[in-house]
C-alpha cells in the first residue's frame, strides 16, 4: 500500500491531508453539500474548521459587509452565528457526514464566557463529534474585545488557561493568532503559556477602504479584516517567526496551522516551509469553488516529483 | 439477461411495441407508486405482454388531450405519456394542450417516448425544448434496460419507494468552464453590455437564480479538466479583481441532453433514471459597466472565445412552483435598468405555462436598449426603430403582445414602434405602475408583481402594491462573495411574520426573492 504523503498529525489528530477550511469560509453545518463536487472537496480536507460560534445567537453586523480590494477582500461580517444551543441541536450534527475531524471555532466577551462556552461545548456534544476547540483572540469585527484579548498577551495566556482547564485533553485547543501586533511571538509565547495544544494564524489584517463617490467608508462596521492573497507574505513571515523563535513550534511539540491567502498548491507549500504543519484555506475557495481539490493534487504531484513528504517539508525553509 | 417472454429487438408492429414499452414502464412506475389510470386502446395491442384492455380505463380523462397513450397517476400528480411516432406537428399540438389545460393536476410533466436513443436525438433537434412540457423524453432500450435490472432485483411491481425528499428536488452547484460566445455593446453610449457565453456542461438555472463569474479569461491549458493548473492560478494574479461576481440570468438557450440532474428533480425516482430532458448551456447577462466597478469593467473586455469559470445555479429555484401552487392568474414583472434582465428570463418561463404578463420596464432611454447586431464602438450610434431593443423584443419573443409592455424613461425619448404610444411613460417606473394600477380595473383578479431594480423604486413599489392588496416579490442583488450561502456578506434584513425579531438574511442562499413585505428597506 502506498503511504500517504499528504498526511500530518497535529498532537494526537490525524489528518490525512493538510489542508483545512478556514474558519468563517464553509459555514457552520453541512453547506459545503449543496456543491456538486463536494464529496472532491472532503476528499481533499484534513479537517473541517466550522464559522465561529459564541454564547448566544449574534445578528451581525450592518451591510455593507464585504468589499473587495486589490487582491484581497475586506470584511465585517461580526461573527452572525445562531448560538451554541442551536449550533449543537441543528448545525454540529450535520458535519457528521463530512467524517473529517471538525473543529470548532469559538469567540466570546469575556474570559469566563471563553471557559463557558468551551466546557459547554464539549459537555453537550453528545455523539464526539468535536476533535479541536479554536479559539478566536483575534476578531477584528467584534468592538474592542477581540483585538484586546489578541493584542494583550496577559488576556490570551488568561483565555487560553480558562479553556485549556475546562475542556482538558479531550480535544484539542487551538489559539487563532491575530497579525495585528507588532511582534507575533509574544502572544504566541503567551498561548502556550496558557496551554494551547496547536497555534493558528493568521486571523485578517485591520483595514478600511472608502467609496470615493460617496467620501465614505464601504462598510457598514467603518473597519473590516483583510483576507486573501494580498496578506498571505504577512502570514508566511508570522509563521516564519513563531517558528524560528519559539523552542515549542520548531521541535512541533506546539504545532501552527498556517493561513492567510492561500491560494495556490505553492502558497500552502509556503507555509508548510515556513513551519506551518497545516493549513487553512477560506477566501481562494470564494473564488473557485475546486480549490481545495486543485491544491491538494498540486501538493501532492510537487511531493511525488520531490520524493518527500509533507512532514518532512515542515520548516525546510529554516535550512535544517 | 431479459425478462422471460420478452422479445429483444424492436418490431416493425407499432403496436406490439408500444405494449411491450406500456409492460415494462409499469414495472418502474409501481415502484414509484404510480398506477395506470388511462390507456387510448387504439394505441396498443391487447393481449399482448399481459396487457389486457378491457380491465384498464380506456375512457379518456377530459382533461387528456386526444393521442396522449396512457396516464398515470399517483395521489393527485399525473404523468402523460406519448409515443413519438405521431409526427413533430402532432406532438406540438398535443404538448401544447397539455399546457394549455394543465392547471397544477399534471406532474409538470409530459413524457415522450421514442424508439432507440438515436431517434431521441433527432427528435430533440427537430422540435423547439419548450414545446414539450417540461421537456422529457425516454427511449425504449432505455425503459427496458431498468425494467430488466429491477426484475433482476426481485421487483415485481408491488414494491414501494422512500417519500421524495428535499435532497431529491435540490440541484448541485457546479463550477463549469464556459467560453463567450458574445460580448456587444448595448445602447447609446455603450455603459451596457449584454454576454453570452456556452458552459461545457449544461446545468439547469432556474428564473431567480443566479451565477457567478470570472471577470477575465483563463489560460487556454486549464479549459476542460476539473482539476486545474497552476498556470489558471498565474492568470487570475493579474488582473485587479480577485473574486468571482453574481448575475442574474438574462436568457438562456438549449442545446444539449444532460441527465446527470434528473434524479434531483421532483421526478418519481425510478422513472427518473429513464428519463432525458435538456438543459440549458448557452446564458446570457446583461450588465452595466459601473464607473467605478472593477469587475465589470474587466468583464466588457471579455473577447469572443474567451474562457471563464461559471459557478451556478445559485439560490433558491421555488418561484415558478410557488406561483403554480398559489394559483395566480397574472403576473407583473416590474424592473429598472438592468433590474429587467433576471426579470425577462422569469417571463420566459411564465409563458412558458401560458401566463399573463403585464412587464414594465424602467430606463434611462429608449434608446439605451437598442442595439446592432455588429459590434460597435457604441460612441455615435443613432437607432432606428428596426434595430433589436433588448427586453422589448426578448419579450416579444415570448408571445408577449406589444400592449403587455410598458416603458418609462427618464426624460423625452425617442418612441418604439413595437409598443403603443400609450404605454410609454416620462418619469419613475414605479409611478407608471401606480398609474396602470389605478387606471386598470384589476381588482377582481389573482395577481403577483415581481419587481428587481434599484432599491428606491423597490421600496416604492413595495408600498405601492401594498396599497392595492397585490403580494409583491422582489429579486435582490448585493454585494457577493462566496454565492453559496456559507460567507455571510451578502444579507438583507428581513422579518417574517410571526419572528419577534429581524435579522440577516443571506440574499445568495435564502433568496434572492423575498416577499417585499419581509424586508426592512433603509
Amino acid at each position: 500500500m502506498a503511504i500517504n504523503k499528504l498526511k500530518v498529525t497535529l498532537k494526537h489528530l490525524r489528518l490525512k491531508t493538510p489542508l483545512m477550511t478556514a474558519s468563517g469560509t464553509a459555514g457552520h453545518g453541512d453547506e459545503l453539500t449543496v456543491l456538486d463536487n463536494y464529496q472532491e472537496i472532503l476528499g481533499a480536507l484534513g479537517a473541517f474548521v466550522t464559522k465561529g460560534i459564541t454564547f448566544k445567537p449574534r445578528k451581525g453586523n450592518p451591510k455593507i459587509r464585504v468589499i473587495e480590494t486589490r487582491m484581497g477582500l475586506l470584511n465585517s461580517i461580526g461573527l452572525q452565528n445562531s448560538g451554541v444551543k442551536v449550533f449543537l441541536k441543528d448545525e454540529l450534527p450535520l458535519t457528521l457526514q463530512y467524517k473529517l475531524p471538525i473543529i470548532v471555532n469559538i469567540s466570546a466577551d469575556t474570559v469566563e464566557e471563553f471557559g463557558e462556552l468551551a466546557a459547554y461545548l464539549i459537555d453537550n456534544d453528545v455523539n464526539s463529534i468535536i476533535s479541536g476547540i479554536e479559539i478566536n483572540v483575534s476578531c477584528p469585527n467584534l468592538g474592542e474585545h477581540g483585538s484586546i484579548f489578541g493584542t494583550d498577551p496577559k488576556a490570551v495566556e488568561r483565555v487560553v488557561g480558562t479553556v485549556k482547564k475546562r475542556v482538558g485533553d479531550k480535544v484539542l485547543v487551538i489559539t487563532k493568532l491575530t497579525p495585528n501586533v507588532t511582534d507575533i511571538t509574544g502572544p504566541a509565547k503567551a498561548a502556550i503559556a496558557g496551554g494551547t495544544d496547536v497555534l493558528s494564524m493568521i486571523n485578517t489584517l485591520r483595514g478600511i477602504a472608502i467609496d470615493t463617490t460617496n467620501c465614505r467608508p464601504f462598510l457598514g462596521n467603518i473597519s473590516g479584516g483583510l483576507s486573501g492573497p494580498a496578506i498571505k507574505p504577512v502570514g508566511v513571515f508570522m509563521v516564519y517567526e513563531c517558528y524560528k523563535k519559539i523552542p515549542e513550534c520548531m521541535n512541533k511539540s506546539v504545532p501552527i496551522i498556517g493561513i492567510g491567502g492561500i491560494s495556490t498548491y505553492s502558497d500552502a507549500l509556503e507555509y508548510i516551509m515556513a513551519g506551518a504543519t497545516a493549513v487553512g484555506i477560506g477566501t481562494a475557495w470564494f473564488v473557485n469553488p475546486r480549490i481545495f481539490e486543485e491544491i491538494a493534487k498540486g501538493i501532492s504531484d510537487y511531493l511525488g516529483n520531490n520524493n518527500t513528504t509533507v512532514e518532512e517539508l515542515v520548516g525546510k525553509a529554516h535550512g535544517h | 439477461m431479459g425478462i422471460k417472454g420478452y422479445p429483444a429487438g424492436i418490431s416493425a408492429n407499432i403496436l406490439n411495441d408500444n405494449s411491450l414499452c406500456l409492460s415494462l414502464l409499469r414495472i418502474i412506475l409501481s415502484i414509484d407508486k404510480y398506477r395506470i389510470i388511462y390507456i387510448d386502446p387504439c394505441q396498443f395491442k391487447d393481449d399482448a405482454f399481459g396487457l389486457n384492455l378491457r380491465e384498464m380505463n380506456c375512457l379518456r380523462p377530459m382533461d387528456t388531450p386526444e393521442g396522449v397513450a396512457f396516464v398515470a397517476q399517483h395521489d393527485k400528480k399525473k404523468l402523460l405519456f406519448c409515443f413519438g411516432d405521431q409526427g413533430p406537428a402532432r406532438l406540438s399540438e398535443i404538448a401544447n394542450m397539455i399546457r394549455d389545460s394543465d392547471k397544477g393536476q399534471f406532474d409538470s410533466i409530459g413524457i415522450m417516448i421514442v424508439r432507440d436513443e438515436a431517434g431521441m436525438k433527432d427528435r430533440r433537434r427537430v422540435s423547439k425544448a419548450d414545446e414539450w412540457p417540461r421537456g422529457f423524453f425516454s427511449c425504449f432500450e432505455e425503459i427496458r434496460r431498468k425494467a430488466e435490472e429491477l426484475t433482476a432485483k426481485g421487483h415485481s411491481g408491488r414494491h414501494t419507494c422512500a417519500p421524495l425528499t428535499e435532497s431529491h428536488m435540490r440541484t448541485s452547484i457546479m463550477s463549469v468552464m464556459a467560453e463567450v460566445k458574445e460580448n456587444i455593446p448595448v445602447g447609446e453610449n455603450g455603459g451596457h453590455y449584454k454576454l453570452r457565453f456556452q458552459t461545457a456542461r449544461s446545468f439547469n438555472v432556474t428564473p431567480g437564480q443566479f451565477i457567478m463569474t470570472d471577470t477575465t479569461p483563463r489560460g487556454q491549458d486549464t479549459i476542460a479538466g476539473p482539476v486545474a493548473l497552476e498556470s489558471m492560478n498565474f492568470s487570475r494574479i493579474a488582473p485587479r479583481s480577485y473574486l468571482k461576481r453574481p448575475f442574474g440570468i438574462h436568457r438562456s438557450f438549449y442545446r444539449h441532453f444532460d441527465k446527470d440532474y434528473l434524479q434531483k428533480l421532483s421526478l418519481p425516482p425510478a422513472l427518473a433514471t429513464v428519463l432525458h430532458t435538456v438543459f440549458p448551456d448557452e446564458f446570457e447577462i446583461f450588465y452595466k459597466v459601473l464607473t467605478n466597478g472593477v469587475g465589470t469593467k474587466e468583464l466588457s473586455g471579455l473577447k469572443k472565445g474567451a474562457r471563464i469559470q461559471i459557478v451556478g445555479p445559485l439560490g433558491k429555484d421555488r418561484i415558478i412552483r410557488e406561483i403554480r401552487d398559489e394559483a395566480v392568474e397574472e403576473i407583473h414583472v416590474i424592473g429598472g435598468g438592468v433590474g429587467m434582465a433576471p426579470l425577462i428570463f422569469m417571463v420566459q418561463a411564465l409563458r412558458y405555462y401560458s401566463y399573463n404578463v403585464k412587464a414594465f420596464i424602467g430606463t434611462e432611454k429608449i434608446s439605451m436598449l437598442k442595439y446592432k447586431r455588429e459590434a460597435f464602438d457604441g460612441l455615435d450610434a443613432t437607432f432606428t426603430d428596426e434595430d433589436p431593443a433588448i427586453y422589448i423584443d426578448d419579450l416579444l419573443e415570448t408571445g408577449l403582445k406589444g400592449e403587455d409592455i410598458y416603458v418609462s424613461s427618464a426624460g423625452p425619448g425617442s418612441s418604439c414602434a413595437k409598443i403603443p404610444e400609450n404605454n410609454l411613460y416620462e418619469g419613475f417606473v414605479s409611478d407608471q405602475y401606480n398609474k396602470y394600477l389605478r387606471d386598470a380595473s384589476a381588482g377582481r383578479k389573482k395577481i403577483l408583481a415581481l419587481a428587481c431594480g434599484p432599491t428606491g423604486m423597490m421600496k416604492a413599489l413595495a408600498s405601492i402594491t401594498g396599497g392595492y392588496g397585490i403580494p409583491l416579490k422582489v429579486l435582490m442583488e448585493k454585494r457577493m462573495a462566496c454565492g453559496i450561502g456559507v460567507c455571510l456578506s451578502c444579507v438583507c434584513e428581513t422579518k417574517k411574520p410571526g419572528e419577534a425579531e429581524s435579522k440577516y438574511s443571506r440574499v445568495c442562499a435564502d433568496g434572492p426573492i423575498f416577499n417585499a413585505s419581509e424586508i426592512i428597506w433603509q
